[in-house]
């Protein structure tokens, strides 16, 4: 009898194991990688930053959880032009807070620019989860050089923001926290900027000694430009077996004796001076057709890098018309702009000036760019921010006279970098694997030259061969095929 | 009594063996949820070789498309596209640009095999016509795939919203150099060959 109620109960609990199988197995269990197990908001702290110039600027950036443990974050903080980190290595001016986050990963600075800092910072593997963190949580304090005086935001990028933490959940595979809010800063920097003068300026000898970056007229031709290194302040000679990078300027004067040839191809130039006057005007600088002026960047590079110097960055210039005539111009060797010595972080910029020989068109225009590790880019604004999504193109008011033509600024829309190689081992005009592969390939082996000198995948031409190539690479990638695609 | 007894003792074991089985269903349905797009394989097939990119003989990979060849209107199928390597390689980006009709179909839930590294991009275009994805991998090793292993690059549902006949086809760059899809090899920067079709889909009501 006993025996009997025994096997009914095992019965019964049999029954019950088969009808819950059933039931678990009608369930949609949601196992979907990428799925997110919890919330959570960024935030930069305190939300209104001041500091002088000169000085340092903090940020601190926390994470909020909706009661998650959090272990591990990869985001992206981005600051205006005042702010500046150590581009080759921010490391130490970042104070991980090692209670919350033990490791810090990677810090780099990338972005558009490089004002971007990403940061890769993730818990001590040792700890416990119940060891971690949650609630409002303090992962780090950003200490920024303030530069110059203004006013701008530190931002926090959300959709190159990941945050982790520790699901709970018996078995989940889960860990990634959903990105809902994000809370930026406003950081205005005060001071007095000092004004390094140019090295055109530098008339009295400097008390340290050379070298010295020149750019003056040249004193061998007429109506160039000369650009080089010189040991003395006074700009008198360039230091021997170093480049000089010469350019058309119709604003420089004729020399005696010397060669006059560009004068008579590019500019027409005033009476000769055996014609005198009371009071003399100054020179009729003009072409036989409309003058091309620009700046423009190189995304990727800014002022510290020296393997980017002009002779070595030729562009292809192409201007089109409504009407579809072109003029083409390679080999352009533009001119690198001087920059204080507080802004080695800033953006290089290069600017030329392009006579275009029998184009009379002066609006309605649109310029084609390339560089040598560059994507072509085309510009149809003055001042353009992004891709010129339209046909033809909005630049006007082209002269004849280089004193008239507007300068046109393409510097705020940099050409993208990255086209270096392609199926037959030369550049094809795309981004693709085959770039990656071969920037890659030259990141890993850490090359290096001397300033001055080129590589191809250099391509923040800072002259060594490191993961920010790369970095830079993936970006024009994504950039390019978001345009395409 | 006793008959009754016998009887308990017999449904015992029986009720055993259908609790293991549904346990077994259990955890088979767990791994198949793995994914938003799950493949009924018995319905799928691909078509016989049409557009031939090189001599078998050379190619390094075999590029399939597969999904239902039937489709309903209205009626989303899970499209798969996987590459299978004939030798053991280490690969530095993989790109793969997917040609379709966007005016025939609507395409959702992309997902990729959890061996690659997450997309530098990936978009679906419906201007172009082509699902696009870029894996570039930073290991300096590269990712190494072996020889008779199946990649899958791409995962999506695609619904039918007209009639007709339309094809899925791994673009090899005739709408532009851009739209190329090319395998790197890790150890020479170069691009490896590989052999791919196009399928056909009939969409009826």
């Amino acid at each position: 009898m006993k025996n009997n109620k025994t096997t009914i109960i095992l019965g019964i609990l049999m029954m019950a194991a088969l009808v819950g199988g059933v039931y678990l197995s009608r369930q949609n269990q949601n196992t979907q990688k990428g799925a997110y197990f919890a919330g959570t908001n960024l935030l930069i702290q305190p939300t209104e930053i001041t500091g002088t110039i000169g000085g340092q600027v903090s940020a601190q950036l926390f994470v909020e959880t909706d009661g998650a443990k959090l272990s591990s974050i990869d985001t992206q903080i981005c600051y205006g032009n005042q702010l500046t980190l150590n581009e080759s290595d921010p490391k130490p001016q970042i104070e991980l807070n090692t209670a919350a986050l033990g490791t810090l990963v990677d810090a780099q600075v990338v972005g558009l620019a490089n004002k971007c800092l990403r940061i890769i910072a993730i818990a001590d593997i040792s700890k416990q989860p119940s060891d971690l963190l949650s609630g409002m949580v303090k992962v780090a304090t950003i200490h920024f050089n303030a530069v110059s005086v203004g006013t701008g935001n530190v931002t926090i990028d959300k959709a190159a923001t990941k945050v982790g933490g520790y699901n709970p959940e018996a078995g989940a595979s889960d860990s990634a926290l959903q990105v809902n809010t994000i809370t930026d800063a406003v950081y205005t920097i005060t001071g007095t900027e000092t004004v390094t003068p140019t090295p055109t300026n530098i008339l009295t000898p400097s008390p340290t000694p050379g070298p010295f970056n020149c750019n003056r007229c040249s004193t061998i031709n007429g109506c160039e430009r000369a650009q080089f290194q010189s040991s003395t302040g006074d700009c008198a000679v360039p230091i021997p077996g170093t480049n000089i990078i010469r350019t058309t300027d119709c604003t420089c004067s004729q020399v005696v004796g010397g060669d006059n040839s560009r004068c008579a191809s590019f500019c027409t130039l005033s009476p000769t001076p055996t014609v005198p006057t009371a009071t003399p005007t100054p020179p009729i600088v003009v072409s036989n057709g409309s003058i091309l002026k620009f700046q423009m960047a190189f995304f990727g590079i800014n002022n510290a890098a020296q393997c980017a110097t002009p002779a070595k960055m030729p562009l292809s210039v192409i201007v089109r018309a409504a009407d579809g005539t072109t003029r083409t111009m390679n080999n352009v060797i533009p001119v690198r702009e001087m920059f204080a010595a507080t802004n080695l972080t800033g953006i290089a910029v290069y600017s030329t000036q392009l006579p275009l020989d029998n184009f009379d068109y002066t609006d309605n225009l649109s310029v084609f760019i390339k560089g040598p590790k560059s994507l072509q880019v085309k510009y149809g604004i003055n001042g353009q921010t992004a891709y010129y999504n339209k046909a033809g193109g909005e630049l006007g008011g082209l002269t004849n006279d280089f004193t008239t033509t507007p300068l046109f600024d393409f510097t705020k829309y940099p050409l993208l970098a990255g086209d270096v190689t392609g199926p037959d081992g030369t550049q094809d005009g795309v981004v693709d694997g085959l770039d990656f592969s071969f920037v890659k390939t030259q990141s890993i082996a850490r090359t290096e030259v001397a300033a001055g000198e080129y590589m191809l995948a250099d391509l923040n031409g800072n002259c060594k061969m490191e993961s920010q190539d790369l970095a830079i690479l993936m970006l024009s990638l994504k950039e390019k095929q978001a345009q395409l695609y | 009594m006793k008959n009754q007894s016998n009887l308990v003792k017999i449904l015992i074991p029986v009720v055993a063996v259908i609790v293991l089985a549904e346990s077994l269903m259990l955890i088979s349905n767990l791994s198949k949820k793995d994914t938003n797009v799950v493949i009924d394989k018995s319905k799928t097939t691909t078509t016989p070789a049409v557009v031939t990119i090189v001599d078998n003989k050379s190619a390094v990979y075999e590029v399939s498309v597969t999904t239902a060849t039937e489709m309903k209107l209205n009626k989303s199928e899970a499209v798969e596209v996987t590459a299978v390597g004939n030798s053991d390689r280490s690969l530095d980006s993989v790109n793969v640009y997917l040609k379709y009709d966007p005016t025939a179909f609507e395409i959702t839930n992309l997902t990729f095999d959890k061996k690659l590294p997450t997309p530098a991009f990936s978009k679906v275009s419906q201007t172009t016509g082509l699902v696009v994805v870029n894996f570039l991998i930073s290991a300096p090793a590269g990712l190494k795939i072996s020889s008779g292993e199946a990649l899958s690059l791409m995962r999506f549902s695609a619904k039918p919203v007209k009639t007709g006949v339309f094809a899925f086809e791994v673009s090899t760059g005739s709408q532009g150099k851009e739209s190329t899809t090319m395998f790197v090899e890790n150890a020479t920067s170069k691009v490896l060959p590989f052999l791919s079709s196009k399928l056909t889909v009939n969409v009826s009501r």
